[in-house]
């Protein structure tokens, strides 16, 4: 496999598509392939301006909104890098969405896992209850949650870890449900059968055929509640903040390219990660050729 | 015992959802629902502003399946540009949001007597096009799982069978994804009545969405009114979203079986 399939590969298993629509034949419809060119090309256009404006925001900086300044510089990179208090935001906003994410994707891999045993309609209702989770504006919930809770007494932290998890698990479950089909469930009774309990069923069979879905989900899981915005608004009275509060209470004080920094910081992010898991896969595929 | 840890282990959703999202809603709106329900008509613009988040919500929306749709068809088209598409619609996702929405004040922003694109900052239009740019993506993806029930087969034997690759579009695709379109749009705008930040930064506080206004009395101490709006866009938003909710789980039935 060369090194651009294995990216493309890669990048395609952590989204939820799967391999099936990625090898569905193309059809050819000149005229109106010609068509959709000019449409699509404008809109893919002002789709990744913000992009190109954000990388160039980072290092020109703008004193008046709108305006970048002559030179290139890194300072903004240095603040943000240097700044105690951006530090701190960083690493609580950080810690936060890996643990937030890795519950979310572990406590729905145990579901899905779960569900290939269970009978009746427990997988219905599971879904049904996400869906609805989704449709319903989490502006209510994160009031409703903020409210009942200060009556209760609970933490910030334990709130906000509360409020995460609820957003970013329904995005997380159609990231695992589009991988499921692909999962062996003979192989799995086959472990049971031959006397394995299931935690060591999960652990040794069902994970490993599960790996890359359960990683995108964490992935997805980390940048959702990395840049979640309304949970945190309603809940963070405290002097811990996470980064998109924090930029949030700046919006009218200061237009200093933060939130610049911080995206392409995210975006670095994003690309090592990448990098990494296509190195471990690429890893992976020699020792195979190796062992024939 | 094993059969105990797999009962549990398929509970175990629905009982993180029932304690951590169902049951902090439902003593809310068992505490304060009697109190306000009903009341925001007399006190607050609660239909205007509803109007406004409805109106912007679901037009942008629309929009965005449609660019999404076309991109979804261009994936279809060319297989080379698969990996462009791609690309195209990761980047935005990963970026973050609200620096996304800075950087559209940026481009929009004619501080320097220039702009990419005059007069639509603060500007309903404004709000639209940026609204858009962040559901194009998710709408791809949405439509591209739908392009799951187009299997590769049926391609085959439709081109077998002598049917041209423009009828395979019009008689198999378009129909086959439909419903992923209408999912597309009902998911997008029950997310983007969430929106408060794109309204307020790039609409200049022209545009009161629901959420915002909810967010501004919350922050300012008005807890009460905060509340009073929340249950009745609550009331407003249940039957539409269990209706929606409804149709995905018979359209999961009849696709699964069980």
């Amino acid at each position: 496999m060369s090194t651009k399939r294995l990216l493309l590969d890669t990048l395609l298993k952590q989204l939820p598509v799967s391999e099936e629509q990625e090898q569905l034949p193309s059809l050819r419809v000149t005229g109106l392939r010609v068509a959709l060119t000019i449409l699509t090309i404008p809109i893919a256009f002002v789709i990744l301006l913000p992009f190109a404006y954000l990388v160039v925001w980072t290092f020109w900086g703008t004193d008046i909104v709108g305006v970048l300044r002559g030179e290139m510089t890194g300072q903004w990179v240095a603040s943000i890098a240097l700044d105690p208090e951006w530090q701190q935001s960083l690493a609580y906003s950080i810690i936060l969405a890996t643990v937030v994410a890795w519950t979310g994707s572990l406590s729905l891999s145990i579901h899905f896992y779960s569900v290939r045993y269970s009978q009746g309609r427990l997988g219905l209702i599971a879904f049904g209850t996400v869906v609805l989770a989704i449709l319903l504006p989490s502006i209510i919930y994160a009031i409703a949650l903020q409210t009942v809770a200060s009556t209760i007494g609970l933490p910030e932290i334990v709130l906000i870890f509360v409020g995460h998890l609820v957003v970013i698990m329904p995005i997380q479950y159609f990231v695992l449900e589009s991988a499921q089909e692909g999962i062996n469930s003979e192989v799995l009774y086959a472990g049971t059968t031959l006397g394995a309990s299931h935690s060591r069923n999960f652990w040794t069979v069902y994970w490993p055929q599960n790996r890359s879905s359960i990683w995108s989900a964490a992935v997805v899981g980390f940048f959702l509640s990395f840049d979640e915005l309304v949970i945190a608004s309603f809940v963070i009275r405290g002097p811990f903040s996470t980064v998109p509060k924090k930029l949030w209470d700046r919006i009218d004080s200061t237009n200093d390219p933060a939130p610049a920094v911080i995206s392409l910081l995210l975006f670095i992010l994003y690309v090592l990660q990448v990098l990494v898991v296509l190195s471990i896969r690429r890893w992976n595929l020699k020792r195979r050729q190796l062992n024939g | 015992m094993r059969t105990n840890g797999v009962k549990f282990g398929s509970s175990l959703l629905i009982v993180q959802f029932a304690l951590l999202y169902w049951l902090p809603l439902l003593l809310w709106t068992v505490l304060f629902a009697p109190q306000f329900a009903g009341a925001t008509g007399e006190s607050a613009p609660f239909w205007n502003v509803l109007w406004i988040t409805v109106r912007v919500c679901f037009l942008s929306t629309l929009w965005s399946v449609l660019a999404a749709y076309a991109f979804l068809l261009m994936w279809l088209l060319s297989r080379r540009l698969r990996e462009v598409i791609l690309v195209i619609m990761v980047i935005p996702l990963v970026i973050g949001f609200l620096a996304r929405n800075y950087a559209w004040i940026g481009v929009l922003s004619t501080s320097a007597g220039h702009s990419l694109m005059p007069g639509l900052l603060y500007s309903e239009l404004g709000v639209y096009v940026v609204m858009s740019t962040i559901f194009i993506p998710t709408a791809f993806f949405v439509l591209l799982q739908g392009l799951s029930s187009v299997s590769a087969e049926m391609v085959d034997a439709a081109r077998t069978l002598g049917a041209s690759d423009r009828r395979i579009l019009w008689r198999l695709v378009i129909p086959l994804t439909f419903r992923a379109q209408l999912l597309a749009v009902l998911l997008n705008f029950a997310v983007a009545l969430d929106y408060f930040v794109t309204p307020r930064m790039i609409g200049g506080g022209k545009l009161p969405f629901m959420s915002m206004i909810v967010l501004t009395y919350f922050n300012t101490g008005n807890i009460r009114m905060a509340s009073l709006m929340a249950i009745d866009f609550l009331l407003a938003v249940v039957l539409p979203a269990l209706g929606l909710c409804i149709l995905v789980l018979r359209r999961r039935e009849r696709q699964s079986g069980f």
